[in-house]
């Protein structure tokens, strides 16, 4: 199962313990993992987490409804307003507000915006881990560009607390669409010059092709969601399990692979920035220039006692919130469930019997963000 | 100054002290360690993105502290973190610097109230500059590593840093044993 | 079993409230039924204890469940389900780490997001935000009835042909 212990196994001599600490160029974030290696092949992993652990629950707890969306941007910060959509659903589900469909086509474009955004900077930074320092400038640039859009309308670049319960906090600055479509453009121009530096490198392939391969059965059992999970051959993505917002009218597929390896889900990445531009364009066309932008809602925000899981398709997987109401205005509970928690769990199963220059490719095709993981 | 040459010298002389000479080589070449915590860790890698470069003025990440000289505190540090930060702190060699990015590094940021949070990494490591926002923009962080260059570039040589930073509470306990009251 | 389980439908999930000592083999019943992809594991503080809701997906018709169960502060030990979903491990360590739940079973039961040392269960509504005891706090009794009784069957009179509402326990 997960090997845990460090305790020194009888028999094994030349292992040796290496600390992957929390300052680590290549571990995303504020991980630790604690290895044993022999040579060049790891025979234990231990991850630690918690060196970003932010209290987001309790402090939930003491702060109105409104004020919660502004601490949830904070978990998966690369993605913005990814992670304000569950919690918002969840509460309009709880109160029974009518979100107006501008509004909803106006969230998912916000929505798959920041999905690029977020597979801009796992592309950069995967390949900063692989050695590659160019694809990191690349996508940054391009990174700016959607920062810049989401500027105009939201007023910050990565936390723009955007979304409310009812739709959007303000309209959509004039430039709105005439940006994206350019973006747009501009994007498929620039994912010919991806798929060279990065889906056709050699170095690429010989570093993940076959690597830490992860079984369909371990990944359900795990609990793995996401492009990890579609990576395996799991067509399970929340946008088509359990629609949300304007995804029952618009037409994507979801990418998956048999392989299970980190090719495979550098690949399902890839792809996927191929549906969310798909998804883009037609949002582009579709959504009326004018319009409402926000529902109905109370003015002041107290759902009925009860509770109330929802889950959206994050970057990373399936983040959910489950949202317990006491019928006051701050929530009794938040529990989120962060995509990219349930992802890390399968570091002990992929890292043992890899190489250690391996367990950073697997480490950046798992893609965590420790906002969203240590909470 | 004196470091540029006026109109009765030729160009091509210049006059200084010793510790202007150094100074001007150490703040030109701050190269801070790669040690991103959270939101701000994005904010400062697109400080080094082209759209704003920071490296055009010398400064090049290093992953280790022992070849660092600026620390970049860009995110929450929470107690059991804390530990570790003060430990790479210790590692870098002299003469170090420290910067204190966002909300969060400068007193705790929008989670100052809770139970893990250090209120501002100034309670652990010495801050030299300190930058507000949630996250503050590559611009302003930009503006930070300048006035940072700045501040190197006017100081004398050897310099008086202080090592203990006093606080009336343990930093690091959990909550009820560090000995004091409740923040509000 | 079923004369200590509650089932409901709460928007699109089946929900049951067990009793603790059901949990284990409702839940082995879950997982020969299907459900194969652990959501969460989350703990809660109900004020009169605490309580662990596990939430399943089956991934072959995409049905969700919900098991919750109540346990009392003063011995808060629930059976561990990592051996049927080896997803909830780090959920349960959470749920072990923020509020003090117990699983019995749990390959390695300790802390995860706080240091190892720490005596502190943040999330318990004893503590406020910093972690500090609430000078007044107060455990509210149990609710009576019990939080897993089914609720009582419907009156005769009329309505015979329409399924009564708050579930039956079965």
């Amino acid at each position: 199962m997960s090997t845990m212990s460090l305790e020194p196994v009888p028999g094994r001599t030349d292992e040796m313990i290496v600390n992957m600490g929390p300052q680590h160029p290549a571990t995303h974030g504020v991980l630790r993992v604690v290895l044993g290696l022999e040579g060049e092949r790891i025979t234990r992993a231990v991850p630690h987490i918690g060196y970003l652990h932010r209290n987001h629950e309790k402090i939930e707890e003491a702060r109105s409804y409104p004020q919660v969306i502004a601490y949830t941007d904070r978990m998966d910060y690369v993605s913005g307003t990814q992670n304000e959509l569950p919690f918002v659903l969840a509460v309009e589900d709880m109160l029974g507000i009518e979100v107006p469909d501008r509004a909803k086509k106006i969230r998912t474009m916000f929505f798959e915006l920041y999905r690029l955004a977020s597979h801009l900077v796992w592309m950069g930074t995967a390949m900063l881990d692989l050695g590659a320092i160019s694809p990191f400038l690349y996508t940054f640039w391009d990174r700016e560009i959607i920062l810049g859009i989401v500027e105009k309308t939201a007023g910050a670049r990565m936390l723009p607390n955007y979304y409310t319960f009812g739709g959007v906090r303000r309209d959509v600055h004039p430039d709105f669409f005439k940006d994206v479509a350019d973006f747009l453009d501009h994007m498929e121009r620039r994912m010919v010059d991806y798929e060279h530096l990065v889906l056709e490198s050699p170095v690429v392939h010989a570093r993940t092709i076959g690597v830490g391969v992860l079984s369909k059965e371990r990944a359900i059992a795990r609990g793995v969601s996401g492009p990890v999970l579609r990576a395996s051959g799991v067509a399970y993505d929340v946008r088509k399990a359990f629609p949300y917002d304007a995804y029952p009218d618009v037409e994507f597929e979801i990418p998956t692979s048999p392989d299970g390896d980190t090719y495979a889900r550098f690949w399902v990445r890839f792809q996927e920035m191929y549906q969310s531009i798909r998804i883009l364009r037609q949002l582009v066309e579709t959504t009326p220039k004018t319009g409402p932008h926000k529902g109905k809602a109370p003015a002041r925000i107290k759902p009925p006692a009860g509770e109330r899981y929802r889950a959206v398709e994050n970057s990373r997987g399936e983040l959910g919130v489950l949202v317990v109401s006491d019928g006051t205005d701050k929530p009794y509970r938040v529990k989120h469930r962060g995509a990219a928690f349930s992802n890390l769990q399968i570091i002990p199963d992929l890292f043992v019997g890899a190489k250690f220059s391996d367990s950073i490719a697997i480490l950046s095709s798992l893609d965590p963000v420790f906002g969203e993981i240590d909470r | 100054m004196g470091l540029l040459g006026s109109d009765e010298r030729p160009r091509d002389i210049i006059l200084g002290t010793l510790d202007d000479l150094i100074n001007m080589a150490r703040s030109r070449s701050m190269w801070p360690l790669t040690f991103g915590i959270a939101c701000c860790a994005i904010e400062m890698m697109a400080t080094w993105d082209p759209k704003i470069d920071a490296d055009r003025f010398g400064m090049f990440f290093r992953n280790t502290p022992r070849q660092a000289d600026v620390m970049i505190v860009s995110g929450t540090v929470n107690k059991k973190l804390a530990k570790r930060l003060r430990r790479l702190y210790d590692q870098m060699a002299e003469p170090k610097w420290v910067i204190s990015m966002g909300a969060c590094a400068n007193q705790g940021g929008p989670f100052r109230q809770g139970y893990s949070v250090v209120e501002g990494v100034d309670k652990i490591v010495p801050v030299d500059v300190y930058i507000p926002g949630c996250p503050p923009r590559p611009e302003a962080l930009l503006q930070a590593l300048l006035l940072l260059r700045d501040k190197i570039a006017d100081r004398e040589l050897r310099y008086q840093k202080p090592r203990e930073i006093p606080t009336d509470y343990d930093v690091l306990a959990e909550p009820g044993k560090d000995g004091r009251l409740p923040v509000l | 079993m079923e004369a200590r389980m509650k089932q409901e439908r709460l928007f699109d999930e089946d929900v049951y409230t067990v009793h603790p000592e059901d949990y284990r083999a409702l839940c082995e019943r879950l997982a020969a039924e299907g459900y194969d992809f652990p959501r969460a594991i989350s703990g809660l503080d109900m004020g009169y204890g605490l309580r662990v809701t596990l939430q399943l997906t089956r991934m072959k018709d995409l049905a969700k469940v919900t098991v919750r169960t109540d346990v009392p502060y003063e011995d808060p030990v629930v059976p561990s389900v990592t051996d049927l979903w080896p997803g909830v491990e780090w959920y349960e360590r959470e749920a072990y780490d923020m509020l003090g739940i117990r699983f019995a079973g749990h390959p390695d039961l300790r802390r995860i997001l706080l240091e190892d040392e720490w005596a502190l269960h943040p999330l318990l509504k004893r503590y406020d935000t910093g972690g500090y005891l609430l000078p007044g706090w107060e455990a509210k009794p149990w609710p009576d009835p019990e939080p897993w009784a089914p609720p009582p069957p419907e009156p005769e009179p009329e309505a015979e042909g329409e399924a009564s509402e708050g579930g039956e326990a079965s």
